[in-house]
């Protein structure tokens, strides 16, 4: 139970540099997940708080203690790996017992703890097992298990769900999050799967080739992703994201596109006043883009653009459609009951008050309508 | 599935009936180990079965001889030189193997911590091991010899020794000889063994070990060693069959002297067996150790299939 402080951290092999300059906190109790494509540095970042490699610059401190140049066994943290790593050759038990051996606590210490531990995980019955009589998901759990006998200041997941299949990881991922709030500790999480981030975190931290693009809570990186990069990566399907020019228009500000012409919502006219005949990014959500049938319009029209469908996917709760819209595709989403099909014209709705738009030149940043709301 | 092609077969010709009947019980399969069957019939169960019919004959070069049930078995147990050679065929591979399978795991460690050249490195381990063997052996009697080898000109030079040691016909020093010429000569393929042994074992283990707080030293006994349990009784069964029955070594560098005191079973048979001429005695040595070694082999087959796996 401590707060882990990662400053300027930064790890190179050879030219490669794998993690630039990364700072970040992860508090006290707090279920903090590093998350990014692959080979974003995510899990290089974890080793180097475990110890399993030697930072190239920065600080890493848990709790009050610098453990910058510590041996991992000296960090107070425990780990659990992608493939689980337990020891093939020991049951449960001696797999659980192990770390706590090595430290040389009492036998009888060592037993009641992994009665706790196994207590909770509900893997009592498998203590005299070894691990390839067991299940993926029952791995999971001894690994788990053999993470909280040891009572460390801080956990460290390295994309411990990956190796499940897709019903077990939704159930895991709930387990997971009760183990957090009955543990009561800091967690650092890796994970390249944003639907486990944005479940799971109390913050995220988004990485993109080593330098560190967003932190934030789920929703914030939802809502107010920083780039181009964040808002692509946060939700699924990913936000649209399609060239744009600001034009003023009869007193209103218009996002201009090969495909539409739609009016910057009245409160936010005169704060992208600034941005008149520049070229920007203009973002929209799927789910703030709704495929409609003609008269069915309720709204204000003037947000409301014809596009051709270009494929109707049916996900039961919902119709995705793929739009074309000059050179770029759209993704909206529509009701399961709408009758369309590919090639139709549709009028489809834009609820401009979740635009998002971002600067033209890279790294694509945001352009905030007012810089302190 | 089989009803089926049954009942076809009936109204068959005799052509699909042979094709049916050699895909139905794998024919195909027998007839690909055909060849091999043939060669290890003749090279190896021919000669075995004749080798036990021998040991039990009173046959010298030339005669036929006659049936004489276990009396060579019993002669060889009341032979002075007979108890010699066991006993130093014992010590022999005591020391040989025992050597090489402690030079053998750090060798393998070494060459699997991350160093450069390490591909060098890996390939050069295999060269004693594929320079033929009596060539080799040939390049050690050189360097054994007492008055103008490299081996006592480098110990005097470095002030080791003052008088050259004589290393083949000294009792004690020409067995520290061929147990060395074996070691240096089978410790590759310990190396090689081992090492693809320690490649196998997932990296992460080791992380997880450090993490617990396991250091070098624990780490290999605790997880190195029990993980490559499996390979390593199976690398030492293969070494120990081969070393007790070494023959090249023992036949170029002593001729099983001084004193018969490093002959071997095998050049002990030979030179009974086609020198000496008595061909049911030379059996009877060859095949002395063939029951030992068979409760060798059961119960380290045994230890292995208990062994750990990883998935």
């Amino acid at each position: 139970m401590a707060k882990l402080v990662v400053e300027n951290l930064t790890k190179r092999f050879g030219s490669v540099t794998a993690v630039d300059r990364l700072s970040f906190t992860a508090e006290d109790r707090e279920f903090l997940v590093l998350i990014g494509p692959s080979g974003c540095g995510k899990s290089t970042t974890l080793n180097l708080i475990a110890g399993l490699e030697e930072a190239s610059a920065g600080r890493i401190s848990i709790g009050d203690r610098q453990v910058t140049h510590l041996h991992p066994k000296d960090r107070d943290i425990a780990m659990v790996f992608q493939n689980y790593a337990l020891y093939p050759h020991m049951d449960v038990y001696a797999n659980m017992a192990f770390g706590l051996s090595m430290r040389g606590y009492s036998k009888a210490e060592i037993g009641r703890r992994i009665q706790e531990a196994a207590e909770i995980l509900g893997i009592k019955n498998l203590l005299q097992r070894k691990p390839r009589a067991l299940s993926g998901g029952q791995r999971q759990r001894v690994a788990v298990g053999r993470a909280i006998v040891r009572k460390p200041a801080v956990f460290l997941f390295d994309e411990p769900l990956s190796n499940l299949d897709a019903k077990l990881r939704v159930q895991m991922r709930a387990e997971l999050s009760k183990l957090h709030q009955r543990l009561n500790t800091t967690i650092v999480y890796v994970t390249h799967d944003q639907i486990e981030a944005m479940t799971m975190a109390t913050r995220i931290v988004l990485l993109k080739d080593g330098i560190c693009q967003q932190i934030g809570r789920p929703l914030e990186l939802y809502t107010r992703p920083v780039n181009t990069f964040t808002a692509g990566f946060i939700g699924t399907p990913p936000m649209n994201l399609v060239p744009a020019r600001i034009q003023a228009e009869n007193g209103k500000m218009m996002v201009a596109t090969d495909g539409f012409r739609l009016p910057i919502p009245a409160r936010w006219r005169q704060a992208y006043e600034r941005l008149k005949s520049k070229e920007v990014i203009f973002g929209i959500r799927p789910e703030h883009l709704r495929g409609t049938r003609e008269g069915d319009i309720a709204v204000d029209a003037a947000t409301v653009t014809r596009l051709e469908v270009d494929l109707v996917e049916m996900l039961g709760s919902h119709v995705q459609l793929t739009l074309t819209c000059g050179p770029e595709r759209l993704i909206a989403l529509a009701d399961p009951a709408l009758p369309v099909k590919a090639g139709d014209r549709i009028p489809v709705v834009f609820n401009m008050d979740s635009m998002h738009l971002f600067e033209k030149r890279e790294p694509q940043r945001r352009i905030d309508a007012a810089p302190a709301a | 599935m089989n009803i089926c092609s049954t009942s076809s077969t009936a109204s068959m010709g005799i052509l699909p009936r042979i094709k049916t009947a050699w895909h139905r019980h794998n024919v195909s399969g027998y007839a690909f180990i055909l060849p091999a069957l043939l060669v290890i019939l003749c090279l190896v169960a021919y000669p075995f079965v004749m080798a036990i019919y021998l040991s039990m004959s009173d046959a010298w070069v030339g005669t036929e001889g006659k049936f004489v049930g276990f009396r060579n078995y019993i002669d060889l147990v009341q032979n002075d030189i007979f108890r010699q050679t066991l006993q130093n065929s014992l010590v022999f591979t005591f020391f040989a193997v025992t050597v090489k399978t402690i030079l053998g795991m750090a060798l393998a460690l070494l060459l699997n911590a991350r160093i450069r050249f390490q591909r060098i490195f890996r390939g050069a381990i295999l060269l004693p091991w594929v320079i033929p063997n009596t060539m080799s052996t040939l390049g050690w009697l050189w360097m054994f010899d007492p008055l103008f080898s490299v081996l006592n000109w480098v110990l005097k030079h470095a002030g080791l020794i003052q008088t050259n040691v004589s290393w083949l016909s000294n009792p004690y020093w020409a067995m520290v000889s061929i147990v060395t010429v074996n070691v240096w000569r089978g410790l590759p393929f310990f190396a090689i063994t081992l090492l693809a042994g320690l490649v196998s074992i997932p990296p992460e283990l080791y992380k997880a070990a450090h993490i617990d707080g396991a250091g070098a030293v624990r780490c290999f006994f605790r997880i190195t060693l029990p993980l490559l349990k499996p390979l390593l009784l199976i690398v030492i069964l293969f070494s120990t069959i081969s070393t007790i029955s070494d023959f090249n070594i023992v036949y170029i560098l002593t001729r099983g002297g001084p004193m018969n005191l490093t002959h071997l079973l095998a050049t002990l048979s030979f030179q009974m067996g086609l020198s000496g001429g008595r061909l049911g005695l030379g059996a009877a040595v060859s095949l002395f150790m063939f029951p030992v070694l068979c409760v060798v082999v059961y119960f380290q087959l045994k230890t292995i299939r208990g062994g750990a796996t990883y998935d």
